[in-house]
Protein backbone atom coordinates (compact mmCIF):
# COMPACT_ATOMS: atom_id res chain seq x y z
CA UNK A 1 0.00 0.00 0.00
CA UNK A 2 2.63 2.04 0.71
CA UNK A 3 4.71 2.17 -2.45
CA UNK A 4 1.19 2.13 -4.33
CA UNK A 5 1.06 5.81 -2.49
CA UNK A 6 4.69 6.36 -3.53
CA UNK A 7 3.96 6.15 -6.88
CA UNK A 8 0.68 7.67 -7.13
CA UNK A 9 2.22 10.33 -6.03
CA UNK A 10 5.28 10.25 -9.02
CA UNK A 11 2.41 9.85 -11.60
CA UNK A 12 0.75 12.90 -9.78
CA UNK A 13 4.03 14.79 -10.30
CA UNK A 14 4.02 14.12 -13.53
CA UNK A 15 0.71 14.79 -14.81
CA UNK A 16 0.70 18.38 -12.77
CA UNK A 17 4.38 18.95 -14.79
CA UNK A 18 2.45 18.25 -18.18
CA UNK A 19 -0.69 20.02 -17.16
CA UNK A 20 1.89 22.98 -16.38
CA UNK A 21 3.55 22.46 -19.99
CA UNK A 22 0.77 21.92 -21.74
CA UNK A 23 -0.57 25.67 -20.63
CA UNK A 24 1.25 28.31 -22.84
CA UNK A 25 0.41 31.46 -23.29
CA UNK A 26 -0.47 32.44 -27.16
CA UNK A 27 1.58 35.31 -27.72
CA UNK A 28 -0.03 37.48 -29.87
CA UNK A 29 1.28 40.52 -32.43
CA UNK A 30 -1.16 43.59 -33.53
CA UNK A 31 -0.17 46.20 -36.34
CA UNK A 32 -0.88 49.30 -33.81
CA UNK A 33 1.02 52.40 -35.67
CA UNK A 34 3.44 53.09 -38.44
CA UNK A 35 6.02 56.26 -39.04
CA UNK A 36 7.73 56.40 -41.94
CA UNK A 37 10.09 58.65 -44.74
CA UNK A 38 10.02 58.35 -48.14
CA UNK A 39 12.98 59.24 -50.24
CA UNK A 40 13.79 59.64 -54.06
CA UNK A 41 17.32 58.80 -55.46
CA UNK A 42 17.58 60.56 -58.63
CA UNK A 43 20.57 58.64 -59.43
CA UNK A 44 19.05 55.14 -58.88
CA UNK A 45 14.95 56.80 -60.15
CA UNK A 46 13.98 54.42 -56.92
CA UNK A 47 12.40 55.41 -53.75
CA UNK A 48 14.02 54.51 -50.29
CA UNK A 49 11.66 53.57 -47.56
CA UNK A 50 12.41 53.65 -43.94
CA UNK A 51 9.63 52.72 -42.10
CA UNK A 52 8.94 51.55 -38.22
CA UNK A 53 6.00 49.98 -37.24
CA UNK A 54 5.00 49.85 -33.56
CA UNK A 55 3.81 46.18 -32.60
CA UNK A 56 1.97 45.59 -30.05
CA UNK A 57 3.26 42.23 -28.27
CA UNK A 58 2.12 40.49 -24.87
CA UNK A 59 5.15 38.09 -24.21
CA UNK A 60 8.83 37.02 -25.38
CA UNK A 61 9.10 35.20 -28.17
CA UNK A 62 10.18 35.24 -31.52
CA UNK A 63 7.42 35.90 -34.47
CA UNK A 64 6.99 36.73 -38.22
CA UNK A 65 4.95 39.25 -39.57
CA UNK A 66 3.72 39.55 -43.24
CA UNK A 67 2.08 42.59 -44.97
CA UNK A 68 1.84 44.75 -47.98
CA UNK A 69 3.44 48.65 -48.23
CA UNK A 70 1.34 50.04 -51.00
CA UNK A 71 3.50 53.21 -52.26
CA UNK A 72 1.06 55.86 -53.32
CA UNK A 73 0.12 59.22 -55.20
CA UNK A 74 -0.82 62.22 -53.34
CA UNK A 75 -2.39 59.38 -50.59
CA UNK A 76 -4.82 57.81 -53.58
CA UNK A 77 -3.54 56.39 -56.41
CA UNK A 78 -1.30 52.83 -56.16
CA UNK A 79 1.65 52.98 -58.05
CA UNK A 80 2.79 49.76 -56.44
CA UNK A 81 2.59 47.26 -53.69
CA UNK A 82 5.73 45.29 -52.39
CA UNK A 83 4.84 42.59 -49.77
CA UNK A 84 7.64 42.66 -47.49
CA UNK A 85 8.08 39.52 -44.41
CA UNK A 86 10.29 40.12 -41.41
CA UNK A 87 11.15 37.78 -38.49
CA UNK A 88 11.80 39.45 -34.94
CA UNK A 89 12.30 38.42 -30.97
CA UNK A 90 10.67 40.14 -28.60
CA UNK A 91 12.59 40.64 -25.33
CA UNK A 92 11.65 40.97 -21.33
CA UNK A 93 12.12 44.59 -22.01
CA UNK A 94 9.64 45.04 -24.70
CA UNK A 95 7.48 42.87 -23.36
CA UNK A 96 7.32 44.91 -20.65
CA UNK A 97 6.32 47.68 -22.07
CA UNK A 98 3.78 45.84 -24.30
CA UNK A 99 5.39 47.17 -27.84
CA UNK A 100 8.43 46.40 -30.36
CA UNK A 101 9.15 48.85 -32.61
CA UNK A 102 9.83 47.21 -36.20
CA UNK A 103 12.66 49.00 -38.60
CA UNK A 104 11.87 48.26 -42.51
CA UNK A 105 14.38 50.02 -44.95
CA UNK A 106 14.25 48.99 -48.38
CA UNK A 107 14.50 50.61 -52.18
CA UNK A 108 11.62 50.29 -55.04
CA UNK A 109 12.77 51.57 -58.25
CA UNK A 110 11.65 51.72 -61.44
CA UNK A 111 9.29 54.56 -60.58
CA UNK A 112 9.32 57.55 -61.87
CA UNK A 113 7.56 60.36 -60.06
CA UNK A 114 8.74 62.26 -57.55
CA UNK A 115 6.44 64.21 -56.02
CA UNK A 116 3.84 63.48 -52.80
CA UNK A 117 4.42 59.77 -51.73
CA UNK A 118 2.96 58.58 -49.31
CA UNK A 119 2.60 54.73 -48.02
CA UNK A 120 0.24 52.41 -46.32
CA UNK A 121 0.28 49.28 -44.90
CA UNK A 122 -1.83 46.69 -45.82
CA UNK A 123 -2.67 42.93 -45.06
CA UNK A 124 -0.71 42.89 -41.89
CA UNK A 125 -0.55 39.21 -40.93
CA UNK A 126 1.75 37.96 -37.96
CA UNK A 127 3.11 34.60 -37.92
CA UNK A 128 3.51 33.15 -34.82
CA UNK A 129 5.25 29.40 -34.75
CA UNK A 130 6.31 29.80 -38.12
CA UNK A 131 8.43 26.73 -39.58
CA UNK A 132 11.74 29.25 -39.61
CA UNK A 133 10.74 30.53 -35.98
CA UNK A 134 11.01 29.33 -33.12
CA UNK A 135 8.94 29.94 -30.10
CA UNK A 136 8.32 29.03 -26.56
CA UNK A 137 5.93 26.75 -27.30
CA UNK A 138 8.19 24.92 -29.55
CA UNK A 139 10.13 23.18 -26.51
CA UNK A 140 6.65 22.57 -25.11
CA UNK A 141 7.06 19.42 -27.28
CA UNK A 142 9.96 18.44 -25.33
CA UNK A 143 8.80 17.98 -22.30
CA UNK A 144 5.25 16.62 -23.27
CA UNK A 145 6.75 14.04 -25.17
CA UNK A 146 9.57 13.12 -22.28
CA UNK A 147 6.56 13.25 -19.60
CA UNK A 148 4.81 10.40 -21.75
CA UNK A 149 8.16 8.53 -22.48
CA UNK A 150 8.49 8.99 -18.81
CA UNK A 151 5.09 7.36 -17.68
CA UNK A 152 5.48 4.61 -20.49
CA UNK A 153 8.87 3.49 -18.76
CA UNK A 154 7.06 3.50 -15.57
CA UNK A 155 4.29 1.71 -16.28
CA UNK A 156 6.38 -0.90 -18.18
CA UNK A 157 9.13 -0.97 -14.86
CA UNK A 158 5.94 -1.65 -12.54
CA UNK A 159 4.39 -4.47 -14.98
CA UNK A 160 7.87 -6.27 -15.14
CA UNK A 161 8.23 -5.82 -11.57
CA UNK A 162 4.92 -7.54 -10.97
CA UNK A 163 5.54 -10.25 -13.34
CA UNK A 164 8.89 -11.07 -12.37
CA UNK A 165 7.81 -11.56 -8.22
CA UNK A 166 4.74 -13.84 -9.17
CA UNK A 167 6.93 -15.97 -10.86
CA UNK B 1 42.75 -9.83 -9.80
CA UNK B 2 40.87 -10.05 -6.43
CA UNK B 3 36.89 -10.36 -7.76
CA UNK B 4 35.80 -8.79 -4.44
CA UNK B 5 37.96 -6.25 -5.17
CA UNK B 6 36.81 -5.46 -8.81
CA UNK B 7 33.36 -6.00 -7.59
CA UNK B 8 33.60 -3.13 -4.83
CA UNK B 9 35.37 -0.70 -7.65
CA UNK B 10 32.31 -1.35 -9.66
CA UNK B 11 29.91 -0.57 -6.97
CA UNK B 12 31.81 2.64 -6.29
CA UNK B 13 31.85 3.50 -9.83
CA UNK B 14 28.05 3.08 -10.28
CA UNK B 15 27.55 4.61 -6.76
CA UNK B 16 29.34 7.75 -8.17
CA UNK B 17 27.39 7.44 -11.06
CA UNK B 18 23.56 7.48 -9.54
CA UNK B 19 24.50 10.24 -7.22
CA UNK B 20 25.84 12.83 -10.28
CA UNK B 21 22.72 11.35 -12.48
CA UNK B 22 20.82 12.66 -9.34
CA UNK B 23 22.69 15.86 -8.74
CA UNK B 24 22.61 16.72 -12.43
CA UNK B 25 18.62 16.36 -12.58
CA UNK B 26 18.37 18.32 -9.41
CA UNK B 27 20.64 21.22 -11.58
CA UNK B 28 18.30 20.62 -14.23
CA UNK B 29 15.37 21.52 -12.25
CA UNK B 30 16.74 24.36 -10.69
CA UNK B 31 17.87 25.86 -14.13
CA UNK B 32 14.41 25.20 -15.58
CA UNK B 33 12.63 27.25 -12.83
CA UNK B 34 15.56 30.01 -13.04
CA UNK B 35 15.31 29.92 -16.82
CA UNK B 36 12.95 32.92 -16.95
CA UNK B 37 15.70 35.06 -15.34
CA UNK B 38 17.53 34.77 -18.30
CA UNK B 39 14.84 36.72 -20.04
CA UNK B 40 14.79 39.98 -17.53
CA UNK B 41 18.40 40.34 -18.53
CA UNK B 42 17.47 40.37 -21.89
CA UNK B 43 18.43 36.25 -22.90
CA UNK B 44 17.48 35.19 -26.22
CA UNK B 45 13.72 34.47 -26.31
CA UNK B 46 14.97 31.16 -28.59
CA UNK B 47 17.41 29.71 -26.24
CA UNK B 48 15.62 30.27 -22.85
CA UNK B 49 12.75 28.28 -23.38
CA UNK B 50 14.93 25.49 -25.03
CA UNK B 51 17.06 25.09 -21.96
CA UNK B 52 13.64 25.23 -19.73
CA UNK B 53 11.78 22.42 -20.97
CA UNK B 54 14.36 20.26 -22.30
CA UNK B 55 16.18 20.11 -18.67
CA UNK B 56 12.54 19.42 -17.61
CA UNK B 57 12.66 16.68 -19.49
CA UNK B 58 15.82 14.89 -18.99
CA UNK B 59 14.88 15.44 -14.83
CA UNK B 60 11.57 13.79 -15.65
CA UNK B 61 13.32 10.95 -17.31
CA UNK B 62 15.04 10.01 -14.23
CA UNK B 63 11.97 9.37 -12.10
CA UNK B 64 11.30 6.08 -13.74
CA UNK B 65 14.69 5.56 -13.85
CA UNK B 66 15.32 5.53 -10.81
CA UNK B 67 12.30 3.43 -9.84
CA UNK B 68 13.60 0.75 -12.34
CA UNK B 69 17.05 0.60 -10.45
CA UNK B 70 15.15 0.08 -7.34
CA UNK B 71 13.02 -2.95 -8.93
CA UNK B 72 16.45 -4.19 -10.24
CA UNK B 73 18.63 -4.48 -7.21
CA UNK B 74 14.80 -6.10 -5.08
CA UNK B 75 14.42 -8.19 -7.84
CA UNK B 76 17.77 -9.01 -9.62
CA UNK B 77 16.01 -10.98 -12.32
CA UNK B 78 17.80 -10.48 -16.10
CA UNK B 79 14.66 -8.93 -17.42
CA UNK B 80 15.05 -6.34 -14.69
CA UNK B 81 18.50 -5.89 -15.60
CA UNK B 82 17.77 -5.47 -19.07
CA UNK B 83 14.69 -3.30 -18.52
CA UNK B 84 17.35 -0.88 -16.68
CA UNK B 85 20.28 -1.03 -19.28
CA UNK B 86 17.54 0.22 -21.86
CA UNK B 87 16.14 2.68 -19.67
CA UNK B 88 19.57 4.44 -18.98
CA UNK B 89 20.11 4.44 -22.87
CA UNK B 90 16.64 6.29 -23.48
CA UNK B 91 18.64 8.87 -21.07
CA UNK B 92 22.06 8.78 -22.50
CA UNK B 93 20.22 8.89 -26.14
CA UNK B 94 17.99 11.96 -24.97
CA UNK B 95 21.09 13.87 -23.55
CA UNK B 96 22.87 13.13 -27.12
CA UNK B 97 19.65 14.39 -28.88
CA UNK B 98 19.56 17.79 -26.80
CA UNK B 99 23.56 18.39 -26.91
CA UNK B 100 23.10 18.14 -30.56
CA UNK B 101 19.61 20.17 -30.61
CA UNK B 102 21.28 23.05 -28.04
CA UNK B 103 24.54 23.58 -29.87
CA UNK B 104 22.79 23.39 -33.52
CA UNK B 105 20.44 26.57 -31.91
CA UNK B 106 23.90 28.15 -30.28
CA UNK B 107 25.61 28.36 -33.46
CA UNK B 108 22.31 29.56 -35.47
CA UNK B 109 22.37 32.94 -33.36
CA UNK B 110 25.37 33.64 -34.05
CA UNK B 111 26.23 35.82 -30.89
CA UNK B 112 28.90 34.46 -28.35
CA UNK B 113 26.46 35.81 -25.59
CA UNK B 114 24.18 33.48 -26.53
CA UNK B 115 26.57 30.51 -27.33
CA UNK B 116 27.94 31.31 -23.77
CA UNK B 117 24.04 30.51 -22.39
CA UNK B 118 24.04 27.65 -24.10
CA UNK B 119 26.96 26.51 -23.56
CA UNK B 120 26.89 26.09 -19.82
CA UNK B 121 24.24 24.07 -20.64
CA UNK B 122 26.82 21.60 -22.17
CA UNK B 123 28.57 19.90 -19.03
CA UNK B 124 25.61 19.09 -17.29
CA UNK B 125 23.98 17.21 -20.65
CA UNK B 126 27.46 15.38 -20.62
CA UNK B 127 27.91 14.61 -17.12
CA UNK B 128 24.14 13.10 -17.51
CA UNK B 129 25.32 11.45 -20.51
CA UNK B 130 28.38 9.79 -19.09
CA UNK B 131 26.76 8.39 -16.02
CA UNK B 132 23.93 7.09 -17.48
CA UNK B 133 25.80 5.26 -20.12
CA UNK B 134 28.05 3.83 -17.34
CA UNK B 135 25.11 2.62 -15.41
CA UNK B 136 23.80 0.96 -18.56
CA UNK B 137 26.83 -0.58 -19.62
CA UNK B 138 27.01 -1.85 -15.83
CA UNK B 139 23.46 -2.98 -15.68
CA UNK B 140 24.25 -5.05 -19.75
CA UNK B 141 26.88 -6.55 -17.95
CA UNK B 142 24.50 -7.48 -14.52
CA UNK B 143 22.11 -9.39 -17.06
CA UNK B 144 24.90 -11.60 -18.63
CA UNK B 145 25.94 -12.82 -15.41
CA UNK B 146 22.48 -13.11 -13.97
CA UNK B 147 21.64 -14.95 -17.25
CA UNK B 148 24.69 -17.21 -16.53
CA UNK B 149 23.90 -17.92 -13.21
CA UNK B 150 19.95 -18.82 -13.85
CA UNK B 151 21.76 -21.38 -16.97
CA UNK B 152 24.53 -23.07 -14.35
CA UNK B 153 21.90 -23.29 -11.61
CA UNK B 154 19.60 -25.95 -12.81
CA UNK B 155 22.62 -28.17 -14.30
CA UNK B 156 24.06 -27.65 -10.80
CA UNK B 157 20.79 -28.47 -8.92
CA UNK B 158 20.38 -31.64 -10.96
CA UNK B 159 24.16 -32.54 -9.79
CA UNK B 160 23.62 -32.47 -6.33
CA UNK B 161 20.19 -34.38 -6.88
CA UNK B 162 22.10 -37.25 -8.56
CA UNK B 163 24.94 -37.30 -5.83
CA UNK B 164 22.38 -37.37 -3.39
CA UNK B 165 20.62 -40.52 -5.18
CA UNK B 166 23.71 -42.31 -5.46
CA UNK B 167 25.13 -41.84 -1.75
Amino acid sequence: MKRLKVFALLVACMLITLAFAACGNDATVELDDYDYTVKYDDYFRSYTIDCDLTLRVDTVGSYAVEYDIVLLDHGVAEIKTTHREKNFKVSRSDADEGTYTLNDYFSIYDVYNSNGKTIRIENFVAVGNDADVEDETAYYGYAIGFGILSLLILAGAVVCFVIVRKR
Amino acid sequence: MNRNFIKTVIAVVLGICLVTMIMTAVGFISEAALADDLLQLNGDPDIVPMIKWTALSLALLLIPAVVCYVFTCFTGHPAMNIFAAAVSFVITLASIVIFIVARNLGIEETSANDYATVSAYFPELLQYMVSSLLVGVFYVLRSVYAFKERRNKPAQATMEATEHEEA
